[in-house]
């Protein structure tokens, strides 16, 4: 028989992510973890159909990708990524798996740590907030190839099609949206 | 000191967004395991894409999170056991190659090994050559990814050493020469869609088995 747990007194809502995963993590936390499930499993679905899956597909495979979630969340380290971040590399194997049979090796450097990105849960609240709002800023035209070739992975030549432009001008506004939003995230962090 | 070699920006890009061919993601996965910079570059891209999922316009799903919760306390599956550190192959390599490639020599002072993890046929192999071996002038047909993992070696277009990638395009001609006193054991990719037609093209479609 599993224990009766604890009512939480507080709001989710207002909890941080990475608060969540750290809750998960450390004492598995079944509500944090219900909590984490409400933000993303609808996103994370909708990446997947962005994608190219099927809906049915990809609601089964978003249920796997939280679990996933919950299973690996003490291997998550705030000061490498947000947990949106986390996530999304997560997702983005289940996808490369489901679409491509494939996988996608992760680097590990070794001997000297990486620097990290952020060095405190402070730093990174901020140039989390940083990136949404440069992201809300974007030009539209930029925006709209950003989201398919980061979000949806989409190639830059079916970008090109689908849109109507040269393969160069789509390489251009994403490389422009990838520089803001990465002076966003540098100085948001600061 | 010699500049770096790096993997380039839209090879960095295709990774991050995860339309990268499993054999250029290894690629850049073990490059970015040697060289803190594009291991950087591909945190921020992945930062990136990361923000695009936060701020993704979907609804909770709520329906699906029963079946989820249910799932929660089943025994994970196993996963493979990691391999110790190795003096040259970085960990997403070695996971490919395992701690003892299979060398085949294939003339003197050429060994490549295949990586057994990979479905056959793939563009990617390992290859060996021997200290002071000279490469001699060759055209490239389509793109070429050499890592260099132990060794290293002088080419028409830089010096090449450990964690260096030497990326072609199509229609380079270039040669090269192994130093003198050590062996360089390079990861080598291919473009997928090319047909060799060149002497060296059928030499690498040699050493890829294909």
């Amino acid at each position: 028989m599993p224990a009766p747990r604890d009512p939480r007194p507080y709001a989710w809502d207002d909890v941080p992510d990475a608060t969540l995963v750290e809750a998960v993590a450390s004492m598995r936390d079944k509500d944090a973890f219900a909590a984490l499930f409400t933000r993303y499993a609808g996103r994370v679905q909708l990446f997947l159909v962005r994608g190219g899956l099927a809906s049915a597909a990809a609601d089964d495979l978003t249920q796997d990708i939280l679990l996933e979630v919950w299973r690996r969340a003490e291997r998550y380290d705030p000061a490498r990524a947000s947990v949106a971040t986390w996530i999304f590399t997560i997702a983005r194997s289940r996808r490369v798996d489901a679409l491509r049979r494939e996988r996608v090796p992760t680097p590990e450097v070794e001997g000297v740590a990486p620097t990290p990105a952020f060095e405190t849960q402070i730093d990174r609240g901020r140039a989390e907030g940083a990136l949404r709002a440069a992201l809300a800023d974007l030009p539209p035209e930029q925006a709209r190839v950003l989201d398919c070739a980061y979000f949806a992975g989409q190639s830059m030549s079916e970008i090109a099609e689908e849109h109507a432009v040269p393969i160069g001008t789509v390489k251009s506004r994403v490389r422009i949206a990838v520089e803001r939003l990465r002076a966003a995230l540098k100085g948001g962090a600061q | 000191m010699n500049e770096h070699h790096h993997v380039p920006d839209d090879l960095l890009s295709a990774y991050a967004a995860g339309t990268a061919p499993e054999t250029v993601a290894l690629f850049v996965a073990t490059h970015a395991s040697l060289c803190p910079m594009c291991y950087g570059r591909i945190s921020e891209l992945e930062a990136v894409a990361g923000g695009l999922l936060a701020a993704a316009p979907a609804l909770p799903r709520h329906d699906l999170l029963a079946g989820v919760l249910a799932r929660l306390d089943a025994p994970p599956p196993v996963e493979p056991a990691r391999h110790p550190p190795h003096p040259y192959l970085p960990a997403p390599l070695l996971a490919y190659t395992g701690p003892n490639p299979g060398w085949r020599r294939l003339v003197p002072g050429v060994e490549t090994a295949d990586l057994p993890l990979l479905h056959a046929g793939k563009p990617v192999v390992l290859t060996r050559l021997a200290a002071g071996t000279r490469v001699p002038p060759h055209t490239h047909r389509g793109w070429e990814l050499q890592l260099v993992l132990s060794g290293g070696y002088t080419a028409d277009d830089g010096r090449f050493d450990r964690g260096d990638a030497h990326c072609v395009d199509d229609g380079t001609t270039h040669s090269f020469r192994v130093d003198a006193d050590a062996p360089c054991v390079s990861l080598l990719v291919r473009d997928a869609r090319i047909v060799p037609t060149t002497l060296f093209g059928k030499f690498f479609t040699w050493l890829t088995g294909a």
